[in-house]
């Protein structure tokens, strides 16, 4: 009896061994194990270069109003910064331009958006060579906001000879144009170093006032402490529900019923990282949206692996939806690696390319 | 060996005595009456115009008789493997704890057998049981659909043959299960369970690309390492009657974990019967 129970444990060990050897076996029936993608950075907080960043770009002192008597000037500001509303309607997003056209990525994205043609040409002919002359483009509402160094005025050759320019506070000017159906087109530029298109001249002068620091002094829907990653911005709810509802209507309804607003930030400087936080306004409907979206981002991923499309499988392993911290926002993350942003900008620029083509040949005179 | 095929033989003479191969069999034949009742197939020269399956209608267009013949044998199969699976689970569940049962195991080791030789000759008496149920059904189906459609497709038979190896590993876990607890529910639902657990080892991947990365996704992927990849031996068994073509080295690597993993189920209910006092 002694004797059996001594030996017994012989047939453990042969059960683990064959269940080891059983494993292996069977593991190699499975299709073979892709490496995970690499990780993405993802924009979560200012890092030191853009907190520096953000410092450089404090250059605008308005000046105080002649009858508001000896105090202190204001601190210094970012233009753009300054220019932000309380709060917006469609949404505030600002884009590094650029930081982002001369990422590691920037080349073969201006090739892929502007191509070789004639506009870029014109373009740098006018002194606005975009890789160079053009720092931020910002969307405020309905309004384009373009940074850079426009002290060149070659760009006004783009302007009809009809164009009326009138000066407008402390640095501004408002160009007016008309259109051919009568009516006028109106922009703005500042200080030689921002363009406004977009919109009509009275949010235009609004922007302006709001950078001469006139009008009440509240809380901005984009502030300094906002200001990271490559693009970055607040979108309002509504835009937003209106944008995922062309796709999905019920989700559409629920983005409107349940978010307030969402902070984007995004980062292009090698990989492209999306963080986006959305803010509640009924955190039982919220929790609602975080669950829809964390559930069709894993049915995506199962649906993808299933149809052995691996590499969409693997973009969407790095996307996630996750809960704030103590409230009822939630963080949605998502990101593309490198490889695959160059792979896709290279199929755009490929595309162009054929299109340019095909057109040359439909335009050349046949024999 | 000849001792496991003694005991293997011995189980064989006892489940006749006990009329098991009564019930099973009549169990396998009651549900081949059924489908021969109720599938329907009008074959006309080499074209099946519908087929009724139950009163409501599967094809509804003529196609071609082999065309409907490989898409039918298939889903056969498919049910064939997971009822087939299910049914000898529930079926066979009773065989270990009876011959466990006081009286018959003290008799069983009175005999100059060593312990492990009567726990895998029981081991392949029972298989052997299921392989010969198998036969029935799987010939029982391919001539039912032979006679009704007209065409002849064996392959039903090797598609079959897959599904018994897949329940070769859910008995390994029945019967080591009764060394522990001498229960045929348990027995029972422990079959199942290793059935489902099969199905989920096969979407190993897939499944744990939708957990959140860390040591739970890793967990999982570990432990499901081990478990016989059942689903995918479906999908085999499928794609075997259907005539479909399938890669040998990755079937042969399925069998094979198949039946190592039973063994190492085995090698366990060895060591606890080396230990077991009766």
């Amino acid at each position: 009896m002694a004797q059996r129970r001594r030996t017994g444990w012989v047939w453990l060990v042969v059960a683990a061994l064959l269940l080891a050897g059983g494993a292996w076996l069977m593991r190699g029936a499975e299709p073979p194990e892709r490496p995970p993608p690499p990780p993405v950075r993802l924009p979560t907080r200012m890092n030191k270069d853009e907190r520096v960043r953000a410092d450089n770009r404090r250059t605008w002192v308005p000046q105080a109003a002649p009858d508001a008597g000896a105090s202190a000037p204001p601190p210094a500001k970012d233009p753009v910064l300054a220019m932000m509303p309380a709060e917006v309607k469609r949404g505030a997003v600002v884009a590094e331009f650029n930081a982002i056209v001369n990422s590691e990525l920037g080349g073969l994205m201006t090739e892929c958006v502007f191509g070789e043609g004639e506009f870029l040409g014109e373009l740098r002919d006018a002194g606005l060579d975009p890789t160079t002359k053009i720092d931020r483009v910002a969307m405020i509402d309905d309004s384009l906001v373009v940074t850079g160094d426009f002290k060149n005025a070659g760009w006004r050759k783009f302007l009809p000879p009809d164009a009326v320019a009138k000066g407008y506070g402390q640095q501004g000017e408002l160009i007016e144009v008309q259109r051919e159906d009568g009516g006028v087109e109106s922009f703005a530029t500042w200080g030689g170093q921002m363009f406004v298109a977009g919109g009509d001249e009275a949010s235009q002068k609004a922007l302006l006032d709001r950078l001469d620091g006139n009008g009440p002094q509240t809380t901005r829907v984009l502030d300094e402490g906002m200001a990271y990653g490559e693009v970055y911005g607040v979108l309002a709810a509504d835009a937003l529900a209106d944008l995922i509802g062309r796709q999905d209507a019920r989700l559409g309804e629920t983005i409107r019923q349940s978010a307030k607003s969402v902070q984007v930030h995004m980062d292009v400087s090698h990989d492209l990282g999306l963080v986006a936080d959305v803010g509640s306004q009924d955190p039982a409907k919220t929790e609602e949206l975080r669950r829809a979206l964390g559930s069709a981002l894993s049915l995506a991923r199962m649906q993808a692996q299933a149809q052995g499309k691996t590499e969409q499988a693997d973009l969407l392993d790095l996307a996630h939806v996750r809960s704030a911290e103590g409230g009822s926002d939630f963080r949605l993350e998502a990101g593309l690696p490198y490889e695959f942003m160059e792979k896709s900008f290279r199929e755009c620029i490929a595309a162009r390319k054929e299109r340019a083509l095909r057109r040359d040949a439909g335009a050349s005179p046949g024999p | 060996m000849r001792q496991l095929v003694r005991v293997a033989f011995d189980l064989l003479l006892e489940a006749a005595r006990r009329k098991w191969f009564l019930a099973l069999f009549g169990g396998i034949t009651l549900v081949l009456l059924l489908l021969g009742f109720s599938l329907q197939l009008d074959v006309v020269d080499g074209a099946i115009a519908g087929s009724k399956l139950f009163g409501s209608l599967l094809f509804d267009d003529i196609v071609s008789a082999n065309h409907v013949m490989a898409g039918l044998y298939k889903v056969t199969a498919y049910v064939s493997f997971y009822g087939g699976a299910f049914f000898l689970a529930i079926a066979c569940s009773d065989f270990a704890p009876e011959l466990l049962a006081p009286g018959r195991i003290e008799h069983l080791l009175s005999l100059p057998i060593s312990r492990w030789q009567l726990l895998f000759g029981t081991y392949l008496g029972v298989i052997t049981l299921a392989a010969l149920g198998v036969l029935y059904g799987a010939g029982g189906l391919t001539l039912l659909l032979g006679i009704k459609t007209g065409v002849w497709n064996f392959k039903l038979l090797l598609g079959s043959g897959v599904g018994w190896v897949g329940f070769c590993a859910l008995y390994a876990v029945m019967l080591t299960s009764n060394f522990f607890v001498r229960s045929a529910a348990l027995s029972g639902a422990l079959g199942v369970a290793t059935l489902i657990l099969g199905v989920v080892a096969s979407f190993r991947e897939s499944i744990a690309v939708a957990m959140e990365a860390g040591l739970g996704r890793e967990l999982f992927s570990w432990a499901m390492l081990p478990i016989p990849r059942l689903g995918t031996l479906a999908t085999v068994s499928a794609r075997l009657a259907a005539a479909e073509p399938l890669e040998g080295e990755m079937v042969t690597r399925l069998l094979a974990g198949c039946f190592i993993f039973s063994a190492a189920l085995l090698s366990v209910a060895a060591w606890r019967f080396e230990r077991k006092d009766f």
